[in-house]
């Protein structure tokens, strides 16, 4: 029973509540700085993001342009090593067009020939048919030529591709040399 | 609170993407870094292959008896050497046989080759017709008999003059020099030594060839074609008994030759070519006959097959060597030329 005068005590629950209850919100600068620091940190992920996009884009294309080369490298060397001319030749017969070359002898058969064909940005590699065995590519640039000996005797086939790893990596044109899996056999060795 | 949740939901998916895009990036550089890899392998093994097959003409090169390649010489015991548990290496001789590029008609049928309802002079028309083949099979099946191409002949091997076709002769002079007035010249020059019964020596090559030595050198010489030593035994007496000369020394041969190391003039004895065996008339009287059968054998093997294997990669080198006249002045070293690699797969 409550004495007559006596001041009735406020609960510490009632007074806590009263000081942070949700109707009294949080005050202007306190929103402000929230802001900000949201902002802050929007701006950094979304750099990161923005960085970390592009360095996988990077990656991506650097890493499937040195695969493209890689594979033009090994599936040069297969072909040209079916070009097998003879010891007793003088050489291939080669023709060479603007956009193509092509070298007989193919698997030691003079009327069978390796063919390669710029298609676009696209290497178009072919073994006596119309239609190519493989497509590499694509390639910003691609020249077709000719490896040849001191002696001047062609040794092989010459691709110089730019592009992609070489654009990507900071290089410049990558070129492939395949040497011909046979050749013919002269009086003074030059090699 | 419901906004809290969507944030979580947005960061989450935001994680999963920016996951799912470095995880792609990352399996996408495995790949390509076990591409290389394999590429990088591939390399070094076939390095370590060519390195072995190196070794190989370098053994062959150190033959301490450089004018005869025997079974005796040391270039075998070093092939056992090189080859191990993970590499096999061996070598082979690929010349000594007949020739279907070059062979006449006339040894041709005595060594019974062609099947009988094919003759000497439909293979001589076929090689004017489709020129000459590395691929036996494909090109003379057709003519010889079942077997003999892959057992008695062979596509590797010089064009030695006192006993190539002519006309062979004359389509090797066209290919190397494309001028069919000077193929027909070297053509009738041949025919000319050959009506003289005048047998051109190795020292007389240079000579006999003039202005065509540049183009025909060492394709075109005057050696032994094929090695007594590795020479099939149904070759070697087909020839004999072509050139009339007394099986008893082919008897020899195959007798000896597993153990023995004869040096020319010992096989000029064997086979009574030596001294004063002279001109030959391309058969015949036994002293020519002798002296023609030593243009077929001989104690060197001219084009050898190396070949270097490591699990399921394998190396083939075809090397030629140079014939001694060949090598420039006061060269006393043999030389071998590759003509052919093969790698597979």
């Amino acid at each position: 029973m409550r004495m007559p005068g006596a001041r009735r005590k406020r609960s510490p629950e009632i007074s806590f509540r009263n000081e942070h209850s949700s109707e009294g919100g949080f005050t202007f600068v306190e929103i402000l700085v929230s802001l900000l620091l949201v902002s802050v940190l929007g701006l950094v992920i979304w750099s990161g993001l923005a960085r970390g996009e592009n360095l996988v884009r990077r990656t991506f294309r650097g890493t499937a342009d040195a695969v493209r080369i890689l594979q033009l490298d090994t599936a040069l060397r297969k072909a040209a090593g079916r070009v097998v001319v003879p010891y007793w030749e003088a050489g291939p017969e080669v023709e060479t067009a603007g956009d193509s070359v092509r070298v007989s002898w193919l698997d030691g058969q003079a009327r069978r020939y390796l063919s390669l064909e710029r298609r676009g940005g696209l290497l178009a590699v072919g073994f006596s048919t119309e239609e190519p065995e493989g497509l590499f590519g694509p390639f910003d640039e691609i020249a077709l030529g000719l490896m040849t000996g001191p002696d001047g005797t062609t040794r092989g086939i010459r691709v110089a591709v730019v592009g992609g790893a070489a654009g990507g990596w900071g290089g410049g044109t990558v070129e492939l040399q395949a040497r011909f899996g046979g050749q013919p056999l002269w009086a003074r060795s030059s090699e | 609170m419901s906004q809290k949740g969507y944030t979580s939901i947005v960061v989450l998916i935001l994680l999963i993407f920016v996951s799912s895009l470095f995880l792609g990036a990352g399996a996408l550089v495995e790949l390509s870094l076990r591409q290389l890899r394999r590429g990088e392998d591939q390399d070094r093994e076939l390095r370590l292959l060519r390195e072995k097959a190196g070794q190989v003409i370098e053994l062959l090169l150190d033959d301490p008896t450089p004018f005869a390649d025997s079974p005796g010489d040391p270039v075998w015991a070093g092939l056992a050497a090189l080859s191990g548990q993970e590499t096999q290496v061996t070598l082979r001789d690929l010349s000594s046989r007949i020739g279907p590029n070059w062979i006449r008609k006339e040894p041709l049928e005595s060594l019974e080759l062609l099947r009988p309802e094919s003759s000497p002079r439909e293979l001589q028309q076929l090689r004017e017709d489709t020129g000459l083949h590395l691929d036996l099979e494909v090109a003379f099946s057709e003519l010889f008999r079942g077997g003999v191409l892959e057992t008695l002949c062979t596509p590797y091997g010089y064009f030695n003059l006192n006993v190539s076709d002519e006309f062979v002769l004359r389509r090797v002079h066209y290919l190397r020099s494309g001028d069919l007035a000077a193929a027909e010249a070297f053509h009738v020059r041949v025919q000319e030594a050959r009506s003289a019964g005048r047998i051109i020596e190795p020292d007389g090559v240079e000579d006999f060839l003039g202005e065509s030595y540049r183009l025909l050198f060492p394709l075109v010489n005057a050696e032994p074609v094929m090695n007594v030593y590795y020479v099939p035994e149904r070759v070697l007496e087909g020839l004999c008994r072509h050139y009339e000369v007394p099986m008893a020394r082919a008897e020899r041969i195959l007798a000896e030759r597993r153990a023995a190391e004869w040096t020319p003039a010992d096989l000029d004895g064997i086979l009574g070519a030596g001294s004063g065996a002279g001109a030959a008339s391309g058969g015949g009287a036994s002293g020519g006959g002798a002296a023609m059968l030593r243009q077929y054998l001989g104690l060197t093997t001219w084009f050898w097959e190396i070949r270097a294997a490591a699990g399921a990669r394998e190396l083939t080198w075809i090397v030629a060597r140079v014939p001694p006249a060949g090598l420039p002045p006061g060269t006393a070293a043999p030389e071998y030329r590759l003509v052919e690699e093969r790698i597979r797969p």
